[in-house]
């Protein structure tokens, strides 16, 4: 019984301590396939500004930020910008269909499990983390509208 | 310990156990299908909402915006 006692209060003294991740904070590591079944890592681009951006075929404001992140990673991909676009769908067909649509060919990594979204701790959809050379998040964004765009641009000139 | 704290714990984890699950963002893609929309036609809710809003002097509550993923 004493120990069933302890087993409970236990229970609740080991609880997950939430981390969020916010600006000034180490970016946790990412390592996935592209939709093209490549590997790819958050530390390949060490060297870069990466701005993360979580996406789905089913999140209505994606459909703008994408063909803008796309302008944005060809405007500023000479001067050491990198975006990761990863694909939250289950179905990563989903996602090839609507970068056709929209024709953007972004880095596309696929995160069918939803284990880096996770790790993120992302509220909403989409979500981007722009992400310096020296690894820590420098801004943390949630969801897409055209009144963002330009504060995100001066972030990723900024960082550059 | 005394037996009213150990009721207490014992109670806080039951109600842990309850089958609602929280549905993160990015696991919102099936509850994002028009199909999933309380109403289906949006034009039509809207005027529904107008209706009720005029009449009952009461709004919102309609769902989430975005289409569900919690977006915006």
């Amino acid at each position: 019984m004493k120990l069933l006692q302890w087993l409970v209060v236990s229970l609740f003294v080991i609880a997950p301590a939430a981390q969020a991740i916010e600006a000034g904070k180490t970016a946790p590591p990412i390592m996935l396939r592209t939709l093209d079944d490549k590997v790819v890592r958050l530390s390949d681009y060490s060297d870069k500004v990466v701005f993360v951006d979580f996406w789905a075929s089913w999140c209505g404001p994606c459909k703008q930020s994408l063909p803008w992140l796309q302008k944005m990673q060809e405007k500023y991909g000479a001067n050491g910008l990198q975006i990761l676009a990863i694909n939250v769908d289950t179905d990563p067909a989903l996602a090839r269909d609507m970068l056709k649509e929209l024709n953007v060919n972004l880095l596309t990594l696929s995160d069918p499990d939803g284990k880096t979204p996770e790790t993120y701790e992302v509220e909403s959809m989409p979500s981007s983390f722009l992400i310096g050379r020296n690894g820590h998040v420098a801004v943390k964004h949630c969801g897409f509208s055209n009144s963002d765009r330009q504060a995100l641009e001066h972030a990723i000139e900024a960082m550059l | 310990m005394s037996r009213a704290l150990y009721i207490v714990c014992l109670l806080g984890l039951l109600s842990g156990l309850s089958a609602c699950a929280e549905v993160k963002p990015w696991q919102k893609g099936h509850l994002a299908r028009s199909h999933m929309a309380f109403e289906t036609d949006p034009l039509e809710s809207k005027f529904r909402q107008h209706v009720f809003q005029s009449k009952e002097a009461a709004s919102g509550g309609y769902g989430v915006g975005g289409g569900g993923c919690g977006c915006n």
